[in-house]
């Protein structure tokens, strides 16, 4: 099989996954108790207003009529109108999914940059304080809720020492051309140092402590595996010839620890969601998660569908890159 | 490869610490657990106040009469926290059980009849697996409203497939074993075999997946009501008094959050040392390792 | 390493500084539309306000209408048919003038598309008429005297023909035609205004007014702490308004609130059913603690349904008094040992965070009688709004947002026969419907008075609900913050806020 028809096939698998996970969101947001149209409305409309709201939004039609309206819009990429706002779901999942995605990315890299250079640290100095304090804190922050964590940071941070903002992404008088909607990159497009700075700041709280619950994962991953590098020949022998210790330690034993690290970062991307959207709610984030809480509340069912559909989607499309990467780049995964 | 409880990953963390096989640390494990389930069963006769009533003024800090601090209405969290373990714990067995009640038979069925029934469920199930679990929780909890076994249904709903996968995938490879092989040809009925046979050879799993789905349950369930999605106030629930103590932070009324976050780190870290040992003595070798 | 620190510590400064032409406002409400024909909501109505003009307005700090862009009107005899002069000088920022036909239009519009607050048009107007460029008709379908109020309302703001599109709602940015136009708006984190030069009226005090979107309360508090945010107007807890009144530098604004809130009692459920039980009710709870210990003051006990303040308002309703409703409980025939067990309602999110707190309360108040034993329920708001249509639930929380300020607005939504199953209390009283009714067609105010009263007496023997307690409104802002007014109407004007 070629790379090419290995792609295909991993697709055309993932859409009766895809499916499934419409027919049971679809149908799981449908015995809802509360009624969405008197969720909007409120208590002062009239009946007649109501009817004619719940008409509008093909509430009235037999629910099997309402799926495959449904199905057939969400295949032609429209995944309806918030009955909130009357914004098109997907509009508003498009201004919301820059944060979630700075948010994640950041997160990663901080998780990565821990992971790497403590984790190359501790195998370097196995069982000295600092590999023993890296396991201990792993143990712990892999023990602590989240949310908890942020509350802990911001309570440090914002309310005591007053260093950090502890929600938003950017403070109102600092202004921003805002073009991809990751407002790190667009600061640094732009060259808007002040905006830069400040997107920062919001995005450190936040961006930490996500980015620490993945950490000792990856923490553990790059320590266990470098500590089985620096026991193999080639580390041997290159320490022979007389390299630097740092540079055996990174150039050699981390990048040979590297390939298993990246087959277990797209198992922790489910992981990493669900964790943005306690953070994302913790720290008023405003990307999908917090989105997904909010419109909770409002029985908003085509926000609701949408961004759990988005979250599907994503987790797949992820799913499948990092298949497909790992194919790449690993010879013995063979299609 | 498959995701990992939180309990099993901590166990990984926990013997890299202290090396695999210490009995003393399923010990500790075990320990913390019967602290929290003396807590929880005899939370009216250890808490010194009623958790739902005002005792005190409200938001006052730490001193001898309230070692913990009261909340914004003047009540005990010492005694809420006290409480709050009666409600994790009840969740997440009613979680862990409903989620093994449906799972385990599913997979029993599925792995053994095999077929177009076994490929659909399967689906479905690996559907459901590859979701953000919290996500799922939170659309499902949103949908039930709140109530014990709402929630504890909706966490339960996340973890079915686990059961499930681990059952029927080992079902698929016990059923074409010899010994049952040999008790099929001896004219055993289906149903026979399944109890007699092949289900004593899954039960080991079944009960280590178990100890370890019970931390998972209780930080989904933390999760589900810090984002107002648990049980109805005033009942104490650690999530939601978190939630609640959010709103009082820039009085610097840090007690409402430490107490607890503590109380769910412990009884999560008490969990996953137990399962950890439990797996160790049940399953030395069924261990993915690494 | 220590570049690495030194970095990081440029990171941790933080920027602080005050532009004098800027003034930033600070909010937990959200936008949810700023389409005329669909707001109404509170904060997307008011921003409506500062950017579009309206027919009518309110003269500051009072309830009193004035012209705005009607210069002037007649209502025939029958006051069935309203005329109105539009001013001549009025444009958007386009450049469009805004004459009958924008009028026509955007009233047509409103009534076509049916949207959230139409039925305010739609319930009283017949017909529209364009009678010539610069005169606009209305005619309704039955004598309604508080027509020109509900004018003051967004809904009947006029939208630009040539943005606005005729048969669907707009979901972007409005074309100004008042004091302000949007700059920049980026959804639930900010709108930037900017002064609109076409605006026929006085300039704004202030060139730039930004609003920034805040999840919860603490995070405004901190904002306004630390100096992000010059004002923070809308949903600060009770605590924090109380403790900011003691940091120096910030000013709390305390101004009067219409909404009132109160406990539905559905008549029609047992053993709400039997009017013993809502007298006990109504005697054992306890507004005060409410009042003092959640609202921190901030709110005032509420003992009837029309507010105190506001014409025609009794206290109807009789104080705290254990020891009559346990006279009355027995009487029911309940005890001690056989305890009125009720379920009560609340809704977690709707009504802000202390609703939890608010239900815990009065189930306490009511178990101080030791004849009652009170569980608490809840429900998100849909949920809860299906709950108490459909009369689910017997006793809960709930709250009144008045759509003109006029005792008629307290008391007809709740006793009418319609407005009571609408609410959930499914109260019915012909003779109550009668009086309100005449009150309608009464011209005079001393009689509507009369009437009010008498209505007031009438639900305060009847308890279909249970006022509790009337809340304020309130703003914070720095010192240096002038022009702060929280009105009756409670429209927030930017434009004559300034930085002294």
């Amino acid at each position: 099989m070629s790379l090419k028809s290995y792609i295909i096939t991993r697709i055309i698998l993932a859409l009766p996954m895809i499916l499934v996970l419409l027919i049971l969101i679809f149908f799981i947001l449908r015995i809802i108790p509360g009624d969405p149209v008197l969720a909007i409305l409120g208590g002062k409309a009239p009946v007649e207003v109501i009817e004619a709201k719940r008409h509008e939004l093909g509430l009235d039609k037999p629910i099997i009529i309402q799926f495959f309206d449904y199905l057939g819009d969400v295949a032609k990429g429209d995944l309806g109108v918030s009955t909130l706002t009357n914004r098109p779901v997907w509009n508003e999942i498009k201004d919301r999914f820059p944060a979630t995605l700075e948010l994640t990315i950041f997160a990663f890299i901080i998780a990565l940059v821990i992971g790497i250079f403590w984790g190359a640290e501790a195998a370097w100095r196995k069982d000295k304080p600092l590999d023993i304090s890296a396991r201990v804190y792993s143990i712990f922050i892999y023990a602590i809720p989240v949310f908890w964590l942020g509350l802990m940071l911001q309570l440090l941070f914002g309310i005591y020492l007053r260093w950090l903002p502890v929600g938003g992404r950017l403070s109102p008088r600092v202004s921003l051309d805002i073009k991809t909607g990751l407002l790190l990159l667009d600061s640094l497009i732009t060259w808007n140092w002040e905006a830069f700075w400040d997107v920062l700041k919001h995005l450190l709280l936040p961006g930490i402590t996500l980015g620490l619950v993945i950490s000792s994962i990856f923490l553990r991953m790059v320590r266990n595996n470098t500590v089985l590098m620096l026991s193999k020949d080639f580390v041997k022998a290159a320490k022979a010839r007389g390299l630097k210790p740092r540079v055996i330690l990174y150039g050699h034993a981390v990048r040979n620890a590297f390939v298993p690290i990246f087959t277990i970062m797209g198992m922790q991307f489910a992981l990493l969601l669900a964790g943005a959207v306690l953070t994302e709610t913790t720290f008023s984030w405003p990307g999908i998660g917090s989105y997904l809480v909010l419109k909770i509340k409002y029985r908003d069912f085509p926000a609701i569908q949408g961004a759990i559909i988005f979250f599907a989607l994503f987790v797949v499309i992820i799913s499948i890159i990092i298949d497909i990467v790992n194919a790449l780049v690993d010879p013995r995964v063979r299609y | 490869m498959r995701k990992k409880f939180i309990s099993e990953r901590l166990g990984e963390f926990i013997s890299d610490l202290f090396g695999t096989g210490t009995g003393w640390l399923t010990f500790v494990g075990a320990l913390i657990l019967i602290f929290y389930i003396i807590l929880a069963v005899f939370s009216p006769q250890i808490a010194p106040y009623n958790p739902t009533e005002r005792v005190g003024r409200s938001l006052t800090a730490p001193n001898d009469q309230f070692i913990f601090g009261t909340d914004n209405l003047g009540r005990d969290v010492l005694s809420r926290v006290i409480y709050g373990a009666r409600i994790a714990l009840m969740i997440a067995f009613i979680a862990v059980a409903i989620a093994a009640g449906v799972g385990v038979p599913l997979g029993l069925i599925s792995g053994f009849i095999g077929g177009p029934f076994d490929r659909v469920l399967t689906l479905i199930m690996d559907a459901i697996y590859s979701f953000p679990g919290l996500i799922l929780a939170i659309a499902i909890a949103a949908v039930l409203g709140p109530g014990v076994i709402n929630i504890a249904v909706s966490i339960a709903v996340v973890y079915t497939p686990t059961y499930f996968r681990v059952i029927r995938n080992q079902v698929a490879s016990v059923k074409s074993e010899l010994y049952v092989e040999a008790a099929r040809a001896l004219g055993a009925k289906n149903y026979e075999i399944l109890m007699k046979y092949i289900f004593p050879n899954v039960l080991p799993s079944i009960v280590v997946v178990l100890s370890m789905n019970l931390a998972d349950a209780i930080m989904t369930e933390a999760g589900l009501s810090f984002l107002g999605l648990g049980i109805a106030p005033p009942t104490p629930d650690w999530g939601f008094d978190l939630s609640n103590g959010q709103r009082f932070v820039l009085s610097k009324a840090w007690w409402g959050l430490l107490y607890p976050g503590i109380a769910i780190i412990t009884v999560v870290l008490g969990f996953s040392m137990f399962s950890e040992g439990l797996n160790e003595l049940i399953n030395p070798t069924i261990r993915e390792r690494r | 390493m220590r570049k690495l620190l030194i970095i990081l510590g440029l990171l941790l400064v933080v920027f602080s500084f005050a532009a004098k032409d800027v003034i930033v406002i600070g909010t937990t409400d959200k936008i949810r539309t700023l389409d005329p024909a669909n707001c109404y909501d509170y904060f997307s109505s008011n921003i409506l306000q500062n950017v579009l003009a309206g027919p009518v307005d309110y003269e500051i700090g009072t309830a009193n209408i004035k012209p705005w862009l009607f210069e002037s009107w007649e209502v025939s005899d029958d006051g069935l048919v309203y005329t109105f002069h539009i001013r001549k000088d009025a444009y958007f920022e386009d450049g469009t003038q805004i004459d009958a036909n924008v009028f026509k239009f955007s009233f047509d519009r409103v009534m076509k598309l049916n949207g959230d607050p139409a039925f305010l048009l739609t319930d009283v107007v017949v017909k529209t008429e364009v009678v010539d460029k610069f005169t606009f008709r209305v005619t309704l379908k039955s004598k309604f005297s508080a027509f020109v109020s509900v004018l003051g309302y967004t809904v009947a703001f006029p939208v630009n023909p040539k943005v606005y599109p005729e048969d669907a709602f707009y979901e972007f940015e409005p074309s100004a035609s008042g004091p302000y136009r949007i700059a920049e708006w980026i959804r639930d984190v900010r709108i930037v205004l900017e002064e609109n030069p076409r605006y026929f009226g006085p300039k704004p005090k202030t060139s730039k007014i930004i609003i920034q979107f805040y999840e919860n309360a603490q995070q405004l508090r901190l904002a306004l702490e630390t100096g992000e945010i010059d004002v923070a107007y809308r949903h600060l807890d009770p605590r924090d308004v109380l403790d900011l009144q003691n940091v120096p530098g910030i000013k709390v604004y305390l101004g009067a609130s219409p909404q009132i809130r109160y406990l539905v009692v559905n008549v029609k459920q047992k053993p709400f059913d039997n009017p013993l039980v809502r007298q006990a009710i109504a005697l054992a709870v306890d507004r005060e603690t409410i009042v003092n210990d959640i609202f921190v003051g901030l709110a005032k006990p509420l003992y009837s349904m029309v507010p105190a303040g506001m014409w025609s308002h009794e206290d109807v309703f009789p104080k705290r008094d254990l020891d009559a409703a346990r006279e009355i409980l027995r009487v029911a025939g309940y005890s001690e040992e056989n305890p009125l067990e009720i379920d009560l309602w609340y809704t977690p999110s709707h009504y802000g965070t202390t609703e939890a707190d608010v239900a815990q309360v009065l189930k306490e108040s009511l178990e101080q009688t030791g004849m009652i034993k009170v569980k608490i329920k809840y429900a998100e708001w849909s949920t809860y709004v299906e709950y108490f249509l459909n009369g689910t639930m017997g006793l809960f929380l709930l709250g009144w947002y008045p759509d003109y300020l006029d005792p008629d607005d307290y008391l007809w939504p709740f006793l009418s026969v319609n407005g009571a199953k609408s609410l959930g209390s499914f109260y019915e009283n012909e003779n109550v419907e009668d009086l309100m009714t005449a009150a309608r067609a009464a011209t005079e105010q001393i009689s509507r008075e009369l009437i009010y009263k008498l209505v007031q007496n009438y639900h305060a023997a009847e308890i279909p609900y249970i006022p509790l307690w009337q809340g304020s409104a309130d703003c914070e802002a720095h010192e240096d913050i002038t022009g702060i007014i929280l009105e009756p109407t409670q429209i927030f004007r930017y434009y004559i806020l300034e930085r002294k």
